[in-house]
This record gives C-alpha cells, structure tokens and sequence, in this order.
C-alpha cells in the first residue's frame, strides 16, 4: 500500500507526503516541503543589514513579524545594541499579535476539520459555522493589534533594527483594549472547546526545544532549552545544531549533533515553560486536563488555544501599563561582525545569524525556520502514526496521515500553489 | 461606496511582485478615485479576509499566467475564479481561491470586484521584475484605474 498525497517533483509550493508500507511494515516515510528560507540567504547577502527585517518578512505571509525580530536581534546582538524597557515590551505585544492571527488560523481553518470529521474548514463551516466565524474572530483582533503596532497587518513596516520608527500614542494603544479583553474571554472558551475534541492516540518521547527565559513565556529571549539536558546560549547554535541535506527534499534538515531529531513549537515551548505562562492560561490548563509533560502531537491544537489565551492575557497586561517610551528606536554605530538571532516564531525557535562588513553590507546569511528543524519529527510522527493503525481503510488513513502533518502546519512556499491529491494501491 | 484595490504576490519571487509593485506605483503616481484604497497584500492569504469584508468591491493586482507573452495584461470577473475549497497540508498553500471561497460561504454572496492579471516572465527567488514586465506597470495601472471606475458604476 502506498499512501501519496500532493506532488513529489521539485516544484516551488507543493508540498507531498509519501508512505510506503510492504507486509505490514512500513518501509518508507518522505515528506516533501519546499522550503524557501534557504535560498533566500543568498541574495540576502550584499543587501545592506538594515534591510534584512523587511527583506525576511516577504519570506513568510503568515509570521512577517517573527523573521522582522529574529534578524532584528541578530543584527543588534552584532552591533552591540540593547532594546530594553518600553520598546522591548512593544515588540512583545506585537508578537502576541503575530501568534494569535497564525494559531487562530492554523486551529480553525485548518486543524479544527481534521478533529470534527470534515475535509475541509468549508465544508465543516456549513455544520459548524459559530466556530468558524470564532476563530475569524480571534484572528481580526490579533491582526488589528498587529497593525497597530506594526502599522499594517500584512507584512508590517514600522519594526526596525534597534526598535520601531514610530511607537504608539497611550491613547491609541487603549483603543484595542476592549477588544483584547473580549478575545481572552473568547480565548478561554475556545481552549475548553479544543479540549473535548477526539484525540487521535500518539504518544512519543520527542526531545523538545525551546527558547527558556527566567521572568516571562519565551517570545524574543532567552537561552535555548530542552527536556534532554540542552541549555545554550542562542550564539552557541551552530555548535550543537546541524543541518543536512536529504535527498527527497529541497529542504534541509535539522538535528542535534548529540541525539538527533527534536521537536519546536507550542508543544515544546508549552512543556518547557508552564510555570511562566500567564497565570489564567496555566489555570485554564489545569482545568481542561492539560499539563506537562504532554507528549502527543494531536493535542498541540489545545496547546495553541492555551497560548491564543496567554497572548490576550499578556497583551491586555501591556496595554494597560503602557507608558509611551521616550525614543522609538536605539541609536547604534555600524560595525563588522557576526550576530546572532533567535526568537519564537508561532511553529517554534527561528534561528538567525549574519555576518556584516564595516560597511554595514550583509556578506553571510543563515536562516533556519521552525519547519526545517521539525522535519524529522514529522516523518518519525507519521511512520509511528501509520505503524499504529494500518487496520485503518486507506481512505481513512490517508486522512489522518495529513493530519499527522497539519500538527505541525509546515512552511511552505507562499506563493503559486497547486496541490494534487493521489492516492494509490499496489 | 467602498472599493480596496489589492495588489498581492510575493517580493522576493521575481515577477510574481508584480502585483505589488503596480499598486506601490498608483499609491506614487496618485491618481485613484477619492476614497479608494490601493492596498500591498503581499503574500497575506487569509489575511486579506478582512479587506474584503470591509469593501463593497475590489479590484485584485496579481501575476497570472495566462498563456501570453510576459507584460500581457489580462482583465475578469471574480466570478470567473473557480471555488477552491480542498483541505491542504498547510496554510500556507491558501491562496486567493481560497479567500473568496471562504467570503463567499461565511457571508452567503460572493465578492463583488475584477481581477487584472500580468502574465510573468521568471517566477522563480529574486527581487526585480524582468524587463517586459516592469514595463507593463503603467499600463497595468491604467487598467486597474479603469476597472476601479467600472466597479464604482456598477454599485
């Protein structure tokens, strides 16, 4: 039996998985990805430094503010700038819109069918119209905050080496508190939604890593942890990460030299940082059954809504203690160097560096993207998961194959995309 | 009366900036009816859900491939655009289908609006449009102008 969905051809955009299994084995597992990152660091190179933010953000539609402050970071980790205070907080709450718009899409539109039986956020809105229209909800007021602080909500423009070029007013910020509060209340109730859907069985011994930060729930800072014994500073990366190149993908992927694959996202930053989660979030948490260490990939969709609710918290808390910082950015001098960045992108740590001439004109560039670093645990999850259950009827398992890999909703291509579904018996 | 020009694509492709770029050349050149918004979409996919809420029509600036020679511009209906409603491995394989498949369903009509479309030349990584195609940019803007018009006619 051979499970296939999507296109295996190197084609910009499409994305494939392929499961063969032989005699009640399965004997081959690919997950195709084309992942664009990779080749954007080329002709990231000779592009002045203080271009790399808004550069990067065209890599992704989805989370424009995560590549906005994981190259922004790295570029003040090499020129020796500090962005503290009210300017730190403000790249907070603007993250805390980045991942309530990413998880509020990826658990409604498209997880949330997966859970109720249907093929699609579409077809589960004729049944199920109040969730749909819940999670539009939550990502409309995610995308205001977005755009608020980062001028638009579609790939921002007001984020900058060293801060922001221009920071809200208190008044204007007060503007959405309303709305923030009416999303935690919102949130709540959808984490114990999420709850009561069905779970698929899978429970697995992943190392997860995560950025880990004394005082806060890892947004922008932070040393990078796992629950295996890693604990680095963000500049010490390339020493125990190591990228590799696999035949059947154009993406690269990621494992650490000591003991192979791990796994990012909310599950990992979920079991690695509960205690630092806002105070209703953990108590939700609690309430709906779900506490570390949580092992099974499926119930990452209760794990984003926990986090949906733990961003409103956090943001609401920033707006009302916002005071409006004195300067909207750092001034720096430019100087050569390597920096290094790493910051918590919806889909887990998004890792940064870049070295600079005296000139301030970027000559090496690398990006590696949550997607990248949970490739081999996205395999692993899908040979355990068909392993498990190959009484299933191909349909069905076919179906949750894809569901397997919607835990985790991979960065593809965003641009033109054409997506066959085949399915084939031997 | 409210109708949003959007321009989307992704800039870091080559041509597929194409629809981008022609609306960074209207927000320049000027020139768009008063009150009409000329939005960069970029790369939004679902993002680009509320802009259409909020517009009682809209005019969409993309790369599409047609079958022409690159620069080609090419003009139609919204309603021409087949519903796209399969699940997929990630969101982000949404692409405009999408979106109006979505506004079509959670708002019981469909988006009322025109698409104008510029055949590319090279889609693949890089900034900058070739040659025949960044020339196309104002006349492709005259075209969006011109369906802009049509659309506030029509409402």
């Amino acid at each position: 039996m051979r499970i296939k969905v999507g296109n295996l051809a190197r084609v910009e955009g499409e994305g494939g998985i392929y499961v063969r299994v032989k005699g009640g084995k399965v004997q081959e597992v690919r997950l195709n990805i084309f992942e664009p990152p990779r080749f954007f660091e080329a002709f990231l190179r000779g592009r002045r430094f203080d271009e790399a933010p808004d550069i990067t953000a065209r890599i992704c539609g989805i989370c424009p503010v995560a590549y906005q402050m994981s190259s922004s970071h790295a570029m003040e980790d090499l020129l020796g700038v500090k962005v503290g205070g009210g300017l730190r907080t403000l790249r907070r709450l603007i993250y805390c819109g980045e991942w309530i718009e990413s998880h509020a899409l990826h658990v409604f539109l498209l997880h949330a069918p997966d859970f109720l039986g249907y093929q699609s956020a579409m077809e589960m809105a004729g049944d199920h119209r109040d969730v749909v229209e819940k999670g539009l909800n939550l990502k409309r007021i995610g995308n205001a905050l977005v755009a608020l602080v980062g001028g638009r909500e579609i790939h921002p423009v007001n984020l900058r080496v060293g801060g922001f070029y221009r920071v809200p007013g208190k008044e204007e910020l007060r503007g959405i508190l309303e709305d923030l509060k009416r999303g935690r209340d919102l949130a709540v109730e959808m984490v114990r939604w999420a709850s009561t859907l069905p779970f698929p069985d899978l429970e697995r011994d992943y190392e997860f890593v995560a950025l880990s930060h004394p005082d806060e729930y890892p947004m922008n800072e932070g040393r990078i942890v796992s629950n295996k014994g890693l604990d680095i500073d963000v500049r010490d990366y390339d020493d125990h990460f190591v990228e590799e190149q696999v035949p059947h993908s154009t993406a690269l992927h990621s494992r650490l030299k000591e003991r192979g694959h791990y796994l990012v996202g909310p599950l990992a930053r979920f079991n690695l940082n509960f205690e630092r989660l806002r105070p209703i979030a953990r108590e939700i948490a609690r309430e709906v059954g779900l506490v570390p260490p949580c092992r099974n990939p499926f119930l990452s969709i209760v794990v984003r809504t926990i986090e949906i609710l733990h961003a409103f918290d956090e943001a609401v808390g920033i707006v009302e203690g916002y005071e409006e910082p004195g300067e909207a950015s750092i001034e720096f001098e430019v100087r050569e160097g390597t920096g290094y960045g790493c910051t918590e992108a919806p889909r887990g740590i998004l890792y940064h560096r870049y070295t600079i001439d005296g000139r301030g004109i970027i000559r090496d560039a690398k990006i590696v993207p949550p997607t990248s670093q949970n490739q081999g645990v996205m395999e692993e999850d899908l040979r355990k998961f068909v392993e498990m259950n190959l009484h299933m009827a191909e349909e069905e398992l076919t179906f949750r194959s894809e569901q397997t890999i919607r835990n985790y909703d991979p960065c593809i291509s965003c641009s033109t995309h054409l997506l066959k579904v085949e399915i084939r018996r031997d | 009366m409210r109708v949003r020009v959007i321009g989307v694509g992704n800039l870091l492709m080559g041509d597929e900036a194409v629809g981008v770029r022609v609306v960074e050349y209207l927000l320049e050149k000027g020139g768009l009816p008063e009150g009409v918004e000329a939005i960069d979409g970029g790369t939004g996919g679902l993002k680009l859900f509320p802009y259409l809420e909020g517009a009682d029509g809209i005019v969409v600036v993309d790369a599409f491939r047609g079958g022409g020679r690159p620069g080609s511009i090419y003009t139609f209906d919204i309603s021409e655009v087949p519903s796209r409603t399969a699940q997929k491995l990630s969101l982000h394989e949404v692409d405009l289908r999408e979106v109006f498949s979505l506004f079509t369903l959670m708002k019981g009509r469909r988006p009322e609006g025109r698409i104008v479309g510029i055949e590319p030349g090279r889609v693949c990584q890089g900034i900058g449009l070739t040659p025949e195609v960044e020339a196309s940019i104002p006349k492709a803007a005259e075209v969006v102008l011109r369906e802009v018009r049509r659309c506030m006619n029509l409402q």
